[in-house]
Order: structure tokens, then C-alpha cells, then sequence
């Protein structure tokens, strides 16, 4: 049974969502063993692409993290339009929905930098690691940082 | 104690400049305190067995399976 953030992403692929995850958990994929509690997906922004978003996010219960009292993430909120991150928070885990990457731009240029990954039931996209490391080292926090050493080492190990 | 908006939350100046520059994100910590320690060990354990199925389907992909 799936989890916590799959059961989301699982259930973005289920509907057709555009979508690429990034962040720590495109880390892990590709060889990281930095453990990370959020999950970060650039999405394509336009409006077709954010109706499924909040369709498919429905039973999730989402609500925007940084807004006191919490507020709904629903279709009505989605077709408002004008977003440039959608932070949220849901019954399944922290979901972060970008709209650009620093250092590799907005979802169609993350997209074509992007790996298919066959979960058996479902697939899902997730950064290359070439784009990952590209992108933390362009945000170059002192974690994105030690990501960076960690995907280029494990780069390295699996060509000796 | 002066505060300044840091994310949506108002924290001294000390704790946001932290927050910046480590990359912090205050609403997952917020969310975190929020939770009883036996949801926060529940949260940690189904974000870990998610965690470990990434990673075996990257294990994968990387040995071209």
C-alpha cells in the first residue's frame, strides 16, 4: 500500500496531472540518502492543468500551509489563476506545487529534463539528476548543498 | 519581542534570517509541533516507507530495469 506523499503523487499521475517531482525526494531517487518530509512537483500553470490539480487533490483535503487560519485548495481557489507556488498542506504530507525551478525554469523545461519512473501500477517523472544537481546549486542553500556532493559522489560510485 | 513575517508567521528577526538562510520551512516545523510524538513517529514512518520505495524504483532505473 502506498503511503504518505506516493499516495499523492499516485494519484496526480492517475489524472493525468502534468507534473515533475523535484526536491529531496528527486533526490532520493537518484541515489540520496538525505531524508526529506516535504514533497516538491513543478506543475504546468495553465488552467486545464490546475483544475485536475485540485480535482485530483480533493480527497487530500488541501489547505495552503503559510495562511492563518488555514484555506482550501480547491478548484474555485485553482481557476483564480496568477500562481506562482502553490504551498500546501494535506492528510498525506507537505505538498510544495512550483511553477519554475531557479537554474532550470518553468515545468516545460523541467519536463524535458525529466526521467520516467515505472512504479508498476503507475509511473511518475522525476528530474534528471544531471538537472537536479543543475537547480541546487543554483538555490545553494547549505542542504541543497550537501545534496549536490552526495548525487555527484553516488555519480561517480556507480561508474567505477 | 519584535517580530517580522517570516512564510505566513511572525518570528523574531533572529528566527527568520535562520530560516532563510538555512532554507528552513516554518509551516512543515509548525505542522511537526502541531502533531502528538505518536503522530509525528506515525508521519516519520509512512514518509520513510514512502522514502524507501523511491528509492528502490531509482535503484532500478539506474541499473536499467
Amino acid at each position: 500500500m502506498d503511503t504518505n506523499f506516493l499516495r499523492i503523487l499516485r494519484k496526480l499521475a492517475e489524472e493525468d496531472v502534468e507534473f515533475v517531482v523535484v526536491g529531496g525526494i528527486a533526490a532520493n531517487f537518484h541515489g540520496s540518502a538525505l531524508a526529506t518530509y516535504d514533497c516538491d512537483v513543478i506543475v504546468n500553470l495553465d488552467a486545464e492543468n490546475l483544475d485536475k490539480l485540485a480535482k485530483a487533490l480533493a480527497e487530500f483535503s488541501p489547505t495552503f500551509r503559510h495562511k492563518i487560519p488555514p484555506q482550501s485548495f480547491n478548484e474555485v481557489m485553482a481557476a483564480k489563476g496568477g500562481w506562482k507556488n502553490i504551498y500546501l498542506d494535506t492528510n498525506a504530507g507537505v505538498l510544495d506545487c512550483l511553477g519554475d525551478i531557479k537554474g532550470l525554469g518553468n515545468f516545460h523545461e523541467c519536463m524535458a529534463r525529466s526521467v520516467l519512473a515505472d512504479f508498476g501500477e503507475f509511473v511518475i517523472r522525476f528530474l534528471s539528476r544531471e538537472a537536479l544537481i543543475v537547480a541546487k546549486k543554483a538555490m545553494g542553500r547549505p542542504k541543497d548543498l550537501l545534496t549536490v556532493s552526495q548525487l555527484e559522489i553516488g555519480g561517480e560510485l556507480e561508474e567505477i | 519581542m519584535e517580530t517580522v513575517d517570516c512564510q505566513g508567521f511572525q518570528l523574531s528577526r533572529y528566527a527568520a534570517e535562520l530560516a532563510e538562510r538555512e532554507g528552513i520551512d516554518v509551516g512543515l516545523i509548525k505542522r511537526m509541533l502541531e502533531m502528538s510524538p505518536r503522530e509525528r513517529i506515525e508521519h516519520a514512518q509512512e514518509t520513510a516507507a514512502a522514502l524507501l520505495r523511491v528509492m528502490e524504483v531509482g535503484r532500478r532505473f539506474r541499473n536499467g530495469h
